[in-house]
């Protein structure tokens, strides 16, 4: 469980969030969604103390991030981003392992879990050795979720992670996340601006506006049938 | 060529010597240059731009004379041509040092730091591999450019490649400034065609066939 505590943040004069408070539930999607400037980002961020909330508090299973060693606690938390990021300079298989090794595991199981994690996500075996740039940007991304999940974490922060694939594929992985999340109870936090896929994956659904703003915060099923003001009706398409 | 050959040895000789003398600053110079790329702050990098510039500018003929004023070593030999070859070399290499750093993506920094990578493992695993092919390219220039400048210790005494010009000038002998010219820039060439070739067997993800399926 996550829990933003009544959350601040400014950036030099610039204030991108105000006050914000939340749950998220464990093995289950939130979904965070919003406009550009709604702080969505910098909040999912501050799970993996990525960015330091200026006041609040920001609570894994109750303990507050900020008494956590952050290269320490980064390991047990899986982060996957719209650009993937992948190492440009290593193979497939060597970006997963790279991630198990460096947060401790030993060589043979580092491997194991790899490999795990990229058949999992639907990588054949025939793209280990090749170099990401290589694989098409969907087959990228699935690297990308692979390595995120090579510590095993029960924590996932997806921000806008399918942004940048075409729609068909972009509907796959949207599926097949879902079935990784519930095979793995991962919590998962996933930041995006696409109604759609906010709606298919939420379990629950976060509406912010400007500085972080929750406009509402329950079900799609709940949005979408009592919207509560016409920002949530208008960025739901309701 | 009749000339080159009856004095191959000879020519042999300097050459060695101008290796000796230019291969050691190539290497500490970039090193150090690297060194001063990771180690200076994002706000003393114009006033470190203005000095490296200023030295870079001054010619190497007065730089191998003021040396021994400077920092009292003799006037004769070669460890001012040393030193300021390694000067030149900190010089240029810092600024392809800086950049070469400064083109590692942005979201593979992010991503690997938000997966836990500490600063060291982020400078093995990311920003060194990837700032190879700029690396590289800095210092095919840094080492071209340190063998050219490296005749003029002939000036001082330094018995290198350099020698060739001055005597074959003095005593009238265009062969024998011929040889010089051809012995440097072969010299030059093999060093730039090792340095190419080291960094194609660094970065061989550069060269992977780009085959999306």
């Amino acid at each position: 469980m996550i829990e933003f505590d009544r959350v601040s943040k400014k950036f030099g004069n610039t204030v991108a969030l105000t006050d914000f408070s939340l749950t998220a539930p464990t093995a289950q999607i939130t979904v965070l969604m919003g406009l550009s400037g709604s702080g969505k980002t910098t909040l999912i961020r501050m799970v993996n103390k990525m960015v330091t909330p200026t006041t609040g508090a920001v609570n894994i299973d109750g303990k507050d991030v900020a008494d956590l060693d952050a290269v320490k606690l980064r390991r047990t938390i899986g982060y996957v981003m719209q650009e993937v990021g992948l190492l440009p300079h290593k193979t497939v298989l060597d970006n997963v392992l790279l991630i198990a090794r460096i947060a401790g595991q030993d060589g043979d199981t580092a491997r194991r879990n790899a490999t795990e994690m990229l058949a999992l996500v639907g990588i054949d075996e025939q793209f280990l050795a090749r170099f990401p740039q290589q694989l098409s940007g969907g087959q990228q991304q699935r690297v990308g979720v692979a390595r995120a999940l090579a510590t095993k974490p029960n924590i996932l922060l997806m921000d806008e992670p399918f942004g940048a694939v075409d729609p068909i594929v972009r509907e796959e992985l949207q599926d097949e996340l879902c079935r990784i999340q519930r095979d793995l109870g991962l919590t998962i936090m996933f930041v995006t601006h696409d109604r759609h896929e906010a709606v298919k994956i939420a379990d629950q659904l976060v509406v912010l506006s400007n500085g972080g703003h929750v406009e509402q915060a329950g079900t799609p099923a709940e949005l979408l049938a009592h919207p509560a003001n016409a920002f949530v009706r208008k960025l739901l398409g309701v | 060529m009749d000339w080159f050959i009856a004095n191959a040895s000879f020519i042999g000789g300097l050459a060695a010597t101008h290796l000796s003398i230019s291969v050691g600053p190539i290497i500490v110079g970039a090193l150090l240059a690297i060194l001063l790329a990771r180690v200076i702050p994002r706000r003393f990098v114009n006033p470190t731009r203005t000095v490296l510039g200023a030295i870079y500018a001054i010619p190497s003929l007065a730089l191998f004379v003021a040396l021994p004023a400077l920092i009292g070593t003799s006037y004769i030999g070669p460890t001012n041509v040393v030193i300021a070859l390694t000067l030149y070399v900190i010089t240029s290499m810092y600024f392809s040092a800086r950049d070469a750093f400064g083109q590692v993506p942005l979201a593979t920094m992010t991503t690997s730091r938000a997966l836990g990578m500490n600063s060291r493992q982020l400078f093995v695993h990311v920003e060194l591999p990837l700032a190879v092919p700029g690396l590289i390219a800095g210092l095919r220039v840094a080492s071209a450019s340190t063998i050219s400048i490296a005749t003029i210790g002939a000036v001082v005494g330094v018995r290198d490649l350099g020698y060739l010009f001055l005597d074959g000038f003095q005593r009238k002998i265009p062969e024998e400034i011929i040889s010089g010219i051809v012995a440097v820039c072969v010299i030059a060439l093999a060093l730039d065609a090792g340095l190419w070739l080291i960094g194609r067997l660094m970065t061989p993800w550069r060269n992977a066939r780009v085959n999306r399926v």
